[in-house]
């Protein structure tokens, strides 16, 4: 069979993910969604993992170094899946790598994890594995679980049904792993004599329903001989939950209340933590540098604006996230962990497949009224790419809490009496904008991508385990800091130098010039212009929505440093409608937009609303869907904030 | 109980799955998770939007409601 992923390279292959010393055995970990493999992998594997993608691919692959009593295996953690016949990008590199690679570029053995309690959906995988000649072994997990229910499962016959080693383990309790580590040690050892099953199949070409019942009987024998289940098995703790978690009224209620916990404990708790790191890096750090520069005499204007109001700085708005990031992929784990995702995606389903995105993708956009950044990490809950990547491009529209800021200050100034409701507006009109956007994207781009039925297999319920939880979240958390370090430095940066550095012509010196004379009201007056038919052509105003590319928070304090007023934005909403930078920025708005000032407002937050997200969201993209998509992402959002800007100036203009 | 499908099966009634899904692929992957042609499951729930909460050998899987329409079941003889 043709390779499907010809630009994947092989497992043995030189990888920026492998931590395992070179020629290291390669063990393939394949299994069913919520077996425990990853669980099983991340155990084994302790902090000697890496999580990227695949190269040459969208697929994430977990992969680390497993020290064994042999040395290390190279072990890798493919995604979930129930067989080996793909059905999405996945499940084809799964394929790729372990079936139509050559044969040397395959992974030396293969850990196939199976669960006790749902052992006949376990062995699909296990029945096409055991078709090539692998040395495989069987790691089965949750007999703990299955015993409560009533089911016992023989090893031994269930051994030797399979013609392959079968180990009893529990990754929570690390039991079973010097027993895992011995089979495999010795399916390697026996590699040479490793033969595929032998198979019942119709004489003449067998098609794939033929194949696949061949495969279900095999599965079905092995199941009989080893599985013996009580007469009376007790009911389970997971059915008595579902009853309420997956109840008609009840579970849109619990799902609702789960989702605003996740939404205030993203925004609230890390909400101080952030403004405490902000503090830190903008106070003692920062303070700590220039002392430091000038007590080696190093200190000049150049350097320090560099050094300190640059680099610094920057690296002090990547750790901001940190607390965020870190919140979210906790959160993230637990709802995984515990089990309660797949309900969550039961209960919104119906709601998501009205803008063709499955239910799970109520999570991550919900996220993203709180901030994009973890919304954008949040997509991985989707199990396919082309989801991942739609959900990924509607979730800026999504009006985060930063946004807020402007529309208060903004909402307070020109409409006081009505500026909750004002607010209230732009939160309807975000929402409508990623409806009518997915809509636009799902029956063009995404035309073919079909709507997927609603399949999902409900794991049993468990208590998450803190050690395994703590140590994905920093795993994930180190992954996006990888990433977005170089992306929001490099930016905050630049603006920096922009508002440091006179333009050509003007007064003042480096670090010490005028806000109008700097680089940065030059670069804003270029793009100047293109606002004009949104009635907000000015340069203060351009220009501070250059700097809320960077974050949107700084919009307000960017406008306040081009007026020289002080920044309003610890104030009451009242008291920002009266300071003095909103009296200026109305007389500006009076101005550009010819008398026409509430449209020209609308038009402005309308735009505040749609274009690009902070760079930190971009970082967040890139990392989730490749540079293509969030330069796609990035021209989409200028396109519809600007023509929507534009639209309702001109309308409201004629109206009002 | 005559022939019907998981739609309209009544909750915690033995049943036997009668007909494979018209839909091919997704005949193999509910093959894969264990509803095939002769397996012996339940319908225990009812979920949000007319879904239901099937349960074979001891796996519980949710589906859609236009799934459950297209899978036909039979009252299991074992029940019976």
């Amino acid at each position: 069979m043709a390779r499907v992923s010809p630009a994947a390279p092989s497992c043995h292959g030189e990888s920026s993910t492998r931590t395992a010393p070179a020629l290291s055995p390669v063990v393939a970990f394949v299994g069913a969604p919520n077996v425990g493999k990853s669980t099983l992998f991340n155990t084994l594997t302790g902090s000697k993992r890496t999580m990227g993608n695949w190269p040459g691919t969208s697929v994430e692959i977990g992969r680390g170094a497993w020290p064994t009593t042999r040395g290390p295996f190279d072990a890798i953690d493919f995604p979930g899946a129930y067989s080996l016949d793909p059905q999405s990008p996945d499940e084809e590199l799964t394929r790729d790598l372990l079936i139509d690679a050559p044969i040397q570029e395959r992974p030396d053995a293969v850990l196939v994890v199976a669960d006790a309690t749902a052992l006949t959906r376990s062995l699909y995988i296990a029945a096409q594995v055991r078709e090539h000649p692998y040395p495989v072994v069987l790691a089965l997990t949750m007999l703990d679980v299955a015993r409560r229910r009533g089911i016992r499962v023989d090893t031994t016959a269930l051994e030797n049904h399979l013609g392959c080693a079968v180990v009893a383990i529990d990754p929570r309790k690390g039991t079973g792993f010097d027993e895992l580590e011995d089979a495999v040690g010795r399916a390697l050892e026996h590699a040479d004599q490793a033969a595929p099953r032998e198979r019942d199949l119709p004489t003449g070409e067998a098609d794939e329903f033929a194949l696949a019942d061949e495969r279900f009987a095999w599965i079905d024998a092995a199941v009989e001989a080893s599985t013996v289940r009580a007469a009376n098995a007790p009911v389970a703790l997971t059915s008595r939950i579902d009853s309420v978690a997956l109840h008609p009224i009840l579970g849109p209620l619990l799902f609702l209340a789960v989702m605003w916990g996740v939404f205030e404990l993203t925004t609230t708790i890390a909400a101080p933590l952030q403004d405490g790191l902000d503090q830190l890096v903008s106070g003692p750090v920062s303070d700590g540098a220039r002392w430091l520069l000038a007590a080696l005499h190093i200190d000049h204007p150049v350097v320090t604006g560099f050094l300190v109001d640059g680099l610094i700085a920057g690296v002090g708005a990547l750790l901001t996230f940190v607390p965020l990031m870190a919140i979210m992929f906790l959160l993230l784990a637990l709802l995984e962990d515990s089990g309660y995702m797949a309900r969550a995606a039961v209960v919104s389903d119906r709601a998501m497949r009205a803008i063709g995105l499955p239910g799970k993708a109520f999570l991550p956009l919900l996220v993203g009224f709180g901030c994009n950044v973890p919304a954008i990490a949040a997509t991985r809950v989707l199990p396919d790419a082309k989801q991942r990547i739609l959900t990924s491009l509607l979730i800026p529209f999504t009006s985060c809490s930063a946004r807020l800021t402007v529309y208060v200050m903004l909402a307070s100034t020109f409409f006081p009496d009505r500026a909750g409701t004002v607010v209230f507006a732009m939160y309807v009109i975000s929402v409508a904008l990623v409806i009518v956007v997915g809509l636009l994207l799902r029956t063009t781009l995404w035309r073919t991508m079909g709507s997927s039925p609603l399949v999902l297999d409900l794991p049993p319920y468990q208590v998450p385990v803190p050690r395994i939880i703590a140590s994905v979240t920093w795993v994930k958390l180190r992954a996006f800091l990888q990433t977005a370090a170089g992306i929001i430095v490099a930016c905050v940066t630049l603006v920096f130098l922009l508002q440091a550095t006179p333009a050509p012509g003007a007064d003042g010196r480096f670090g010490a010039v005028a806000p109008q004379d700097s680089l940065y009201a030059a670069s804003a007056e270029v793009i100047t212009p293109v606002f004009a038919p949104a009635g907000f052509d000015d340069w203060r105003t351009s220009g501070a929505l250059v700097t809320g590319f960077v974050a949107k928070e700084a919009v307000i304090s960017s406008w306040a440093q081009t007026y020289a007023l002080e920044d309003p934005s610890a104030q009451d909403a009242e008291q920002q409608g009266r300071s003095q930078l909103g009296r200026a920025i109305h007389h500006t708005f009076e101005t550009t937009s010819g008398g026409h000032t509430t449209a020209a407002i609308w038009a402005f937050m309308i735009f505040t609303l749609a274009y690009t997200p902070c760079v930190a969201t971009l970082a967040a993209q890139k990392r989730e869907i490749g540079w293509g998509w969030t330069l796609f992402g990035i021209a989409l959002q200028l396109s519809i904030a600007w023509a929507l800007a534009v639209a309702v100036f001109q309308i409201l203009s004629r109206v009002l | 109980m005559t022939d019907s499908t998981l739609l309209s099966a009544p909750l915690f009634c033995e049943l036997v799955l009668a007909a494979a899904h018209p839909d091919p692929g997704l005949r193999l992957r509910l093959g894969e998770m264990g509803l095939r042609p002769g397996s012996r499951l339940r319908v225990v729930q009812r979920t949000v939007g007319g879904g239901r909460v099937i349960e074979v050998a001891s796996t519980r899987i949710a589906l859609d409601r236009r799934t459950c329409r297209a899978l036909a079941a039979a009252e299991s003889a074992h029940a019976a």
